[in-house]
C-alpha cells in the first residue's frame, strides 16, 4: 500500500506562539481575574494597581521576546517567585484567622500571575496563565458575599470560552499544514456576514448555559468539612459600656415604661430584655447580615420563660462569662450546653457577616457549642443564648459551630414515657395570673385527645393555623386585656409574637414545658453565592418545646414548618431555583391567566405538559415547513436528481461545479453500471437539459420516460 | 417564442455553415481543430480573435483561410515598431485635381483583417484599433467611416518574452472576444502539415463556402439563441469570481460577461441547439476570460496563469441546476 | 454516525470542576459551584457540538491521475457545506498518496473552500480514491468528532521511480554471432540498405524515400541494418517482496520496478520497442509491447506474491521472444533464484543471441518476506551469470539507483 512521509501528527513540538489575538485575549483574562480579586478585597490597592501596570507591560515584553531564550529573565522571575512565596509564608504564620490567610493567598496568586506574564513564549504558557486566572477568579468567588461578583464572572467566562475556541483553532491550523485555501460562495445565495457567526456564537453559548444550568441544579450541597478555622474578623471594636451579660440594643431605649411606643424600622425591639406584645411597628427590608450555612435554620437570639399577660421576660436566667479555650478549629469560646439533648445531633458550621449595626447578641442556630468571636470572652445565659461584650458593627464576622438536634416525628413520638424533669416542668409551665379560663379550656379541648406530646403540639399548631391569621397591621390591644386571650378569641389576627405566644400559653396550659424564643428567620438564600441574606423583616419569634428524653425542639406555628429532616432532597437547590422561578413567573403572569390556571385545580401539571408538547410540535412543523418550502423537484429534474443520488451512493457524487453532461461523461468513464445503462442516462441528461435550459420544454412522454429510467437504475444488477 | 420552428431551422443552417467553414479551413490548416473552431465561433459572435503562439504554427494561414472561406476581402497587416495609426485606419489625401481631401481607407477596411504580431507595435498604434474592434467604425480627422460588415479582426501575438514586444494594454485585451492558443502540431497532424504542402500550398485552391451576407445572417441567428436566466447568472458569477481570486489583481469586466454569453450562444448554435447550456459557458470560459485577467504574480506571460485561474474557478463554481434556486 | 474521541481537555475541565466543587463545599461558597457548573457545561457542550460540526460536510478530492515516485503531488480538497448552519474548525485528513491534512477554520452555510495540499509520493502503486476523515473539535476543543466521508473516486497511479540511465551496454551496438543476429541498437547512419518501412515518430525526415511516399500516399522511410531497433523485454520477478524499514522508503519489488522502468524508458527514448512481463496471479502473460505510459502503469500495479517463480517465468517468456531482442531481468535474490535454477534458461537465450542483463536487488537490509540466498550463493549466481555473458547490475537499497545502473556491470563484491 503506497504511503508517504507522514505530515506532522500528534504531539507537535511547539514553537513560539505568534498569534497576537491569543495574547491579547490572555491579557484580558489575566486583568479581569486580578480585577475580580481586587474588587473582593483580597489584595490591597497598591498591589492591584501595580499588577494593572505590570501585566500589560509584561505581556508586551513576552511577545517581543518570545523567540529568544530569556535565561536572564527566567532567573529574575524565579527569584521573584521565591520572594513572593517567602513573604506569603511569613504573613500566613501571623494570620489570626483563615480569612486573613485567604487574603495573603490572594496576594500570592496575583504576584505569580504578574511574574508569569513576563515570560510567555508558547501556547502552553498562555494556557497556564488562563488556568492561573481561573484560580484567581475562584479565590475571589469564594470570598465574595453578594451577587455583584457575577459582573466579573460573566465576561470572564465568555473570554475563557473564547480562549478554548481560539486555542483549539490554532491547534487545528498547526495540524492543517500550509495548504492554501480558496473560498467561493454559493452563486445566488445571499450571505449575511454578521448574522451567521453571531448565530453560531449564540448557539454555543446557549449550549454551555443550558448544560451549565443543569449541572448547577444537579450539584449537591453538602455541609462541608471546614478543616481550617472558621473565619472571624472585626473592623472596629465598640465596647458595651458596663457589660455584665445583659443585652444592649442600641436601637431601643432601655425598657421599663408601661407605655407602648410605635416602632418604625429602627431595629427589632424584641432583642432586649423583654418582648412586649403590645408594640406595633413596621420592619424594613434592609439587609441585616449574611449567613453562610449549609442549611437553613433559625438564627436564635433570645429565649424567655415568664409571661405576664403582655410581656415575656426571663428574670431568673443566670449569666455566665466564658473565656476562650482551644476549640476544634482554633481559639473559641466553648458554650456550656445547658440541656444536653437525648437524641443524636449533627454539627452545623455557620459564619455570620454583619451588615448593619446589631445589638450585642451572638445569633446562632440552637444550640451553639463553639463560638469563634473577635473578643476575649462572651456571656451565656441560662437558655443558651450568647451575648458579646462589643456591639456588632458592620463588617464584623464571626462563626459558630452548633449542634442541631436530629428529630423526626417517629423519634419524637417514641420518646413518650420518659418522665419530665421536675425543674423543667415547674419553670416552663408558668402561666400569667390573669389568664382567662377559656384559654385553658381551649387548650384542653385541642390537645387532650392526642396521645403523645408531639401530637398535642401538632394539634395546637394546626388549630392556630386554621383559626388565626398572620397579619401585620392590627389595631392596638385594648388596655388591660391579656394579649393572648384577646388574640385567640377577639381579634384572631396577629403577627409572629402573638401566634407564638398563643402556642406557648396553650401548651403550658396542658402542662407541656414551653418557652418563647426570638431571633431571625433563615432568610432568603442567594442562589448564586449560597449565602442566606437576612433582612430586618426576617426577625421572628417561635416556641421551643421540651420533649422528655429528647430535649428542646423548635416549632414555628407562624409558618407551620414541619420538622426538617435533611434528606437527600435538601441537598439540591433545584427546588429553590424552581420556587424562585415560580415566584418570578407569578409576578409576571397576568391575573386572568392565573385564575384560569387556578380553575384547572390539581390538573394543572397535565395542562402545562400538554401545552409544552403542543408548542414543540408546532415549532417542529414550522421548521419542517421552512425546509419543505423548497418544493421537491418534479419532472426531468427529479429524474436527474434521482440519478445523481444513485451514483452518489455508489461513491461518485456530483460536484456542484459539474454540469449534467460532464457528470455523465465522468460516470461513463468510471462506473460500470453507468456504461451498462448509458442509453438511459443519456436520455435522462438530455431531457433534463432541455427542460431546464430550453425555451421549449420536452414533451410529457419524454419526461415520463426519463423518470422511469431513473427509477429503474437502482434495481439494475450491477457489476460491483 | 414565435417562429420557433423556423428559428430551429435557421439554427440548423448555422450549424451546417459552421461545419462547412471549419472543414474548408482544415483543408489548409491541420491540427488545432479547436483553434479553427474557436475562430469560427468568434466570427459568428461578431467578435475579435487573438491568436497566441510561437511563430510558424499557422496563425496567419488561419486568418487567410477564414477570409477566403467566407468570400470576403482579406487584408494582412504586419505590425512593426514603426507602424503609425494612420497606416491602419487610412488618411486623407489632398487631391490636386479636384482640390479637396480624399479619404484613402487603410487596410482595416476589409471583411477579415489579420494583424500579425500585434505586440510588436507601440501601444499608441494598437489603440488605433480600439474603435474599429469595438464599434466597427474608424474616425479619421473627425469623419467617421463604417467598416464593412461582417468585420472580423484577427490578431496574432508572439510570446511576451521574445525580443522587441510591447504588452497589450488591458483595454485592448478586453476587446478581444477570445484568445486562442495555437500550439505545435503533434503526430499525425505534424505529418499532414508537411504532406499537404509538398506540392503547392492548398490555400491557393481554397474556395469560399459562404457569402458575407450569409455570415451576417448567421450572426443574427446566433443572437436569437435562447439563454436561460440561470446561465446568464452563471456567466456573471464566473466573471465576478475572477475579481476576487487571490492571484488576480484586476478581474474581468462586464464586457467579458457579454462576450462569454454571446460566444456560448454561438457554440450552442454550432452544436445545433437553440438554447445555451452551462457546458457551453464552461468550455469557452478559458478562451474568453483568461486573457482579460491581470495577474499578480509576474508580468503577464501570455494567458497561462489566467487559464489556470479560470480553470480553478470553473471547478469551484456550482452550476445552476435546480429551478428552486440551488 | 461520527465517532467521538475525547481530548485532554475532556479530562482537565471536569477535574477542575470537581476541584472547584470540593473547595466550594469546603468553604461553603456558592460562586464556586457556579464556576464548577460552567466548566461542566463547557465540557458537555464541547462533547455534544462537534458531531453537529461534522454533519453534512462534503469533500471532493481532485488528484492527478498519474505521478512519479519522489514527485510532489498537488492534491486539492474541495470542502463543501450544503447545510444551513456554518461549520467551525473543520479538519480534513486525507491519506491519498501520503497522509495530509487541511484545516478550514470557518465554513459558512453554502460555502465551498478549496484546500491545496502537496504530498510526496514515496512508493509506487495504485492509490484508490478512498474516503477522507472529516473531523472537528469546535468550539471548545474538548472532544473531536470524526466521520468518514467518501471523497469522490479517482485513482492516482504512482509510477515507479525513474532514474537517468547512462548508456547501458544493453542498448548499445555490439555484434554477436548467432541465429538472430543481434543488431546494433544505435540510431545513426548505417550502410546496408535493408528496405523501406512506414514512417514512425522520431524518424528523421531525411530518411524519407520520396518516390515510395508518392506512390504510397503516406510517408515512407528507408531502413538500414543498423537501424533495426531491437525490442527490449523486461521481466520482473514478483515471487516475493521485502518490506520497508526505517531507513529505506522502498521495498525490494519497488527497486526492481524502478530499475526496470528506468531502463525501459531509456530504451523507449532511444527508439526501441519495450515489452514487459511479470508473474501476476499465478501466470505470466506473454510480454506485451507497451508505450511509455502503459509500461509505467504496468510496473506501478505489480504486486507480490505473483505466484510464479523467476525460473518458470523465464521459460515462458524466453519462448515468446522472437527476433532481435534484449532481455532485462529485474529480481531480488530469493531462494528460488539460484544459479542452478536460472542458468539453463539464460544460457539458452544467450545462445540464441539475445542480449541479457540482470538487475539484482539484495534485500538483506530490508525485511524479506521469503527466504533469501546467502551471500555466498548470491556471489555464485552473479559470477555464473557474468560468465554466461549477462550484464549484472547489483542493486542495494542503501545505494543510489542511478549509480548502481551506471556502474560497470561487474561481479558483485561480497
Amino acid at each position: 500500500m503506497p504511503g508517504g512521509r507522514a505530515v506532522r501528527r500528534g504531539r507537535v513540538r511547539q514553537g513560539p506562539e505568534d498569534s497576537r489575538v491569543l495574547r491579547v485575549l490572555v491579557l484580558a483574562i489575566t486583568l479581569l481575574s486580578v480585577g475580580a480579586v481586587a474588587a473582593v478585597g483580597a489584595v490591597d490597592l497598591p498591589t492591584a494597581a501595580a499588577s494593572f501596570l505590570l501585566v500589560p507591560a509584561g505581556s508586551w515584553l513576552a511577545y517581543r521576546r518570545r523567540g529568544k531564550a530569556n535565561t536572564g529573565l527566567k532567573a529574575v522571575i524565579a527569584l521573584g517567585l521565591v520572594a513572593a512565596l517567602g513573604a506569603f509564608v511569613a504573613r500566613v504564620q501571623q494570620a489570626q484567622s483563615v480569612d486573613e490567610a485567604r487574603h495573603t493567598l490572594g496576594s500570592l496568586f496575583v504576584w505569580v500571575q504578574v511574574l508569569h506574564a513576563f515570560d510567555l513564549p508558547r501556547r502552553r504558557d498562555l494556557a497556564f496563565s488562563v488556568l492561573a486566572g481561573v484560580a484567581l477568579v475562584a479565590e475571589a468567588g469564594s470570598l465574595s458575599l453578594d451577587a455583584t461578583f457575577g459582573l466579573f464572572l460573566l465576561p470572564f467566562a465568555v473570554l475563557c470560552g473564547l480562549w478554548l475556541y481560539l486555542s483549539d483553532r490554532a491547534r487545528g491550523r498547526d495540524e492543517g499544514g500550509a495548504g492554501r485555501l480558496v473560498r467561493s460562495r454559493h452563486a445566488g445565495r445571499r450571505v449575511r456576514r454578521i448574522a451567521a457567526p453571531a448565530r453560531t456564537v449564540a448557539g454555543a453559548l446557549a449550549a454551555v448555559a443550558v448544560a451549565g444550568a443543569a449541572a448547577f441544579l444537579a450539584t449537591p450541597r453538602f455541609p462541608g468539612t471546614l478543616v481550617i478555622a472558621p473565619p472571624f474578623s472585626l473592623v472596629s471594636r465598640v465596647a458595651v459600656p458596663g457589660f455584665s451579660g445583659g443585652v444592649v440594643n442600641p436601637d431601643v431605649p432601655s425598657s421599663g415604661s408601661g407605655s407602648v411606643e410605635a416602632v418604625r424600622g429602627v431595629g427589632y425591639p424584641g432583642f432586649g430584655s423583654e418582648v412586649d406584645l403590645r408594640v406595633r411597628g413596621v420592619l424594613s427590608d434592609r439587609l441585616v447580615m449574611r449567613v453562610r450555612s449549609p442549611e437553613a435554620a433559625f438564627w436564635r437570639g433570645q429565649a424567655y420563660d415568664t409571661f405576664d399577660g403582655t410581656t415575656w421576660t426571663a428574670p431568673g436566667s443566670e449569666i455566665v462569662k466564658v473565656g476562650k479555650q482551644f476549640g476544634e478549629y482554633g481559639q473559641a469560646v466553648l458554650v456550656p450546653i445547658t440541656d444536653p439533648p437525648g437524641l443524636g445531633t449533627r454539627t452545623l458550621v455557620q459564619t455570620f457577616y454583619v451588615e448593619r449595626r446589631q445589638p450585642n447578641i451572638v445569633f446562632a442556630a440552637f444550640q451553639p457549642r463553639e463560638v469563634y468571636f473577635p473578643a476575649d470572652f462572651l456571656a451565656v445565659d441560662g437558655f443558651g443564648s450568647v451575648r458579646s461584650p462589643i456591639i456588632l458593627e458592620p463588617e464584623t464576622v464571626y462563626s459558630v459551630v452548633s449542634e442541631v438536634p436530629v428529630t423526626t416525628p417517629g423519634l419524637l413520638r417514641s420518646s413518650e414515657g420518659v418522665p419530665w424533669p421536675e425543674e423543667i416542668v415547674s419553670r416552663y409551665t408558668q402561666l400569667p395570673a390573669g389568664l382567662p379560663a377559656r384559654v385553658v379550656e381551649l387548650a384542653h379541648r385541642i390537645a387532650d385527645q392526642e396521645p403523645t406530646v408531639y401530637d398535642k403540639v401538632m394539634a395546637v399548631q394546626r388549630w392556630l393555623r386554621e383559626n388565626t391569621r398572620y397579619r401585620l397591621d392590627i389595631p392596638p390591644d385594648p388596655p388591660g386585656a391579656d394579649a393572648v386571650d384577646h388574640f385567640l378569641f377577639e381579634r384572631r389576627e396577629g403577627y409572629c409574637e402573638h401566634i407564638a405566644s398563643a402556642m406557648a400559653v396553650l401548651l403550658r396550659a396542658v402542662g407541656i414545658p414551653t418557652r418563647f424564643a426570638v431571633g431571625f428567620d433563615a432568610g432568603d438564600r442567594n442562589l448564586l453565592t449560597g449565602y442566606f441574606e437576612v433582612r430586618e423583616s426576617d426577625a421572628h419569634s417561635w416556641v421551643e418545646v421540651f420533649h422528655p428524653g429528647v430535649g428542646w425542639v423548635e416549632y414555628d406555628p407562624t409558618h407551620e414548618v414541619p420538622i426538617a429532616d435533611p434528606g437527600a432532597g435538601s441537598r439540591f437547590i433545584a427546588p429553590e431555583v424552581f420556587a424562585a422561578i415560580g415566584r418570578w413567573l407569578s409576578g409576571v403572569i397576568p391575573d386572568p391567566v392565573k385564575a384560569a390556571v387556578g380553575a384547572l385545580g390539581s390538573a394543572w401539571p397535565w395542562a402545562a405538559v400538554a401545552t409544552v408538547i403542543a408548542a414543540g410540535m408546532w415549532l417542529l412543523r414550522r421548521r419542517g415547513g421552512r425546509r419543505a418550502r423548497r418544493p421537491p423537484p418534479v419532472g426531468a429534474e427529479a429524474a436527474f436528481e434521482a440519478m445523481c443520488r444513485t451514483f452518489e451512493r455508489r461513491g461518485s457524487p456530483r460536484p456542484a461545479s459539474r454540469t449534467p453532461s460532464e457528470h455523465l461523461d465522468a460516470l461513463l468513464a468510471s462506473d460500470p453500471l453507468a456504461r451498462e445503462a448509458s442509453a438511459d442516462l443519456e436520455r435522462i441528461v438530455r431531457t433534463f437539459e432541455r427542460e431546464r435550459f430550453s425555451p421549449r420544454p420536452p414533451a410529457e412522454e419524454e419526461v415520463e420516460a426519463a423518470l422511469a429510467a431513473a427509477a429503474g437504475l437502482p434495481s439494475r444488477p450491477s457489476t460491483r | 417564442m414565435h417562429g420557433g420552428m423556423e428559428g430551429l431551422q435557421r439554427l440548423s443552417e448555422t450549424a451546417g455553415a459552421v461545419e462547412r467553414i471549419v472543414a474548408n479551413v482544415e483543408r489548409v490548416i491541420s491540427g488545432g481543430d479547436s483553434a479553427v473552431r474557436s475562430a469560427v465561433l468568434c466570427l459568428l459572435s461578431e467578435g475579435n480573435l487573438l491568436l497566441e503562439g510561437v511563430p510558424g504554427v499557422g496563425k496567419t494561414m488561419l486568418g487567410r483561410a477564414v477570409a477566403r472561406s467566407i468570400g470576403g476581402t482579406f487584408h494582412r497587416i504586419q505590425a512593426t515598431p514603426d507602424l503609425l495609426p494612420s497606416d491602419l485606419t487610412g488618411i486623407s489625401v489632398y487631391d490636386q485635381d479636384r482640390k479637396r481631401f480624399e479619404f484613402v481607407p487603410g487596410p482595416i477596411f476589409a471583411n477579415v483583417v489579420l494583424v500579425d504580431e500585434i505586440n510588436r507595435t507601440t501601444p499608441r498604434t494598437q489603440s488605433a484599433l480600439l474603435e474599429p474592434m469595438e464599434e466597427r467604425q474608424a474616425t479619421v480627422e473627425g469623419v467617421t467611416h463604417r467598416l464593412p460588415d461582417p468585420f472580423f479582426l484577427v490578431a496574432t501575438e508572439n510570446p511576451v518574452e521574445h525580443h522587441g514586444t510591447y504588452p497589450l494594454p488591458e483595454g485592448q485585451l478586453d476587446r478581444f472576444t477570445m484568445a486562442v492558443r495555437v500550439g505545435y502540431p503533434e503526430g499525425e497532424e505534424a505529418r499532414e502539415v508537411v504532406t499537404r504542402q509538398l506540392r503547392r500550398h492548398p490555400i491557393e485552391d481554397l474556395e469560399p463556402v459562404l457569402e458575407p451576407a450569409d455570415v451576417t445572417r448567421h450572426q443574427h441567428a446566433v443572437r436569437a439563441v435562447h439563454v436561460d436566466g440561470a446561465v446568464v447568472d452563471y456567466a456573471l458569477g464566473l466573471v465576478v469570481a475572477t475579481r476576487s481570486h487571490p492571484d488576480v489583481s484586476l478581474g474581468a469586466s462586464p464586457r467579458a460577461a457579454v462576450a462569454l454569453t454571446r460566444c456560448a450562444q454561438a457554440l450552442a448554435a454550432a452544436s445545433g441547439r437553440d438554447f445555451v447550456l452551462p457546458d457551453d459557458v464552461k468550455s469557452l470560459a478559458p478562451d474568453v476570460l483568461a486573457h482579460r485577467l491581470l495577474v499578480r504574480s509576474r508580468p503577464r506571460s501570455g494567458s497561462e496563469v489566467g487559464r489556470r485561474v479560470v480553470g480553478e474557478l470553473l471547478e469551484q463554481l456550482p452550476v445552476p441546476l435546480s429551478v428552486a434556486g440551488s | 454516525m461520527p465517532r467521538i474521541r475525547l481530548r485532554r481537555r475532556a479530562a482537565t475541565l471536569p477535574v477542575g470542576a470537581l476541584l472547584l466543587f470540593l473547595v466550594g463545599t469546603n468553604v461553603q461558597a456558592g460562586w464556586l459551584f457556579v464556576l464548577s457548573s460552567l466548566l461542566l457545561g463547557a465540557t458537555v457542550a464541547g462533547v455534544v457540538l462537534p458531531p453537529l460540526m461534522v454533519r453534512r460536510v462534503r469533500v471532493i478530492r481532485r488528484a492527478p491521475a498519474e505521478a512519479f515516485v519522489g514527485e510532489r503531488v498537488g492534491v486539492d480538497l474541495v470542502v463543501e457545506n450544503p447545510a444551513r448552519r456554518p461549520r467551525l474548525s473543520v479538519a480534513v485528513r486525507d491519506p491519498h498518496v501520503a497522509p495530509a491534512a487541511a484545516f478550514v477554520p470557518w465554513l459558512g452555510a453554502g460555502d465551498t473552500v478549496t484546500a491545496s495540499t502537496i504530498r510526496l509520493a514515496a512508493r509506487r502503486g495504485v492509490v484508490e480514491g478512498g474516503p477522507v476523515v472529516v473531523a472537528s473539535s469546535a468550539p471548545f476543543g474538548v472532544a473531536e468528532a470524526r466521520s468518514s466521508v467518501p471523497a469522490g473516486g479517482g485513482r492516482t497511479v504512482i509510477f515507479p521511480r525513474v532514474v537517468p540511465v547512462a548508456a547501458l551496454p544493453l542498448l548499445e551496438p555490439g555484434v554477436r554471432g548467432g541465429e538472430d543476429a543481434v543488431p546494433s541498437h544505435a540510431r545513426g547512419e548505417g550502410y546496408d540498405f535493408l528496405g523501406v518501412r512506414e514512417y514512425r515518430r522520431g524518424d528523421s525526415l531525411r530518411r524519407v524515400h520520396w518516390p515510395s511516399t508518392a506512390r504510397h500516399g503516406s510517408l515512407v522511410v528507408r531502413e538500414f541494418e543498423q537501424d533495426r531497433p531491437a525490442r527490449l523485454v523486461a521481466l520482473v520477478d514478483t515471487w516475493a517482496d521485502a518490506g520497508r524499514t526505517d531507513g529505506h522508503a522502498e521495498t525490494a519489488l519497488d527497486l526492481c520496478c524502478a530499475a526496470a522502468a528506468s531502463i525501459a524508458l531509456a530504451a523507449l527514448g532511444a527508439g526501441h520497442g519495450v515489452a514487459l512481463a511479470a508473474g501476476r496471479r499465478g501466470e505470466v502473460a506473454p510480454p506485451a509491447e507497451m508505450e511509455r505510459r502503459d509500461a509505467l502503469a504496468f510496473l506501478a500495479e505489480l504486486e507480490a506474491p505473483g505466484g510464479v517463480s523467476l525460473a518458470v517465468a523465464l521459460e515462458a517468456v524466453g519462448g515468446a521472444i522472437q527476433g532481435p531482442a534484449a532481455l532485462l531481468l529485474a529480481f531480488a535474490s530469493w531462494r528460488p533464484n539460484s544459479a542452478r535454477a536460472l542458468l539453463p534458461a539464460v544460457g539458452r537465450l544467450t545462445a540464441r543471441g539475445v542480449r541479457v542483463a540482470a538487475a539484482v536487488v539484495d534485500p538483506a537490509s530490508l525485511r524479506p518476506e521469503a527466504a533469501v540466498l546467502s551471500a555466498r550463493e548470491l556471489r555464485e549466481l552473479v559470477s555464473e551469470l557474468a560468465t554466461e555473458g549477462v550484464d549484472v547490475y547489483p542493486i542495494r537499497p542503501e545505494e543510489d539507483l542511478a549509480a548502481c545502473l551506471a556502474g560497470e556491470p561487474s561481479v558483485v563484491a561480497g
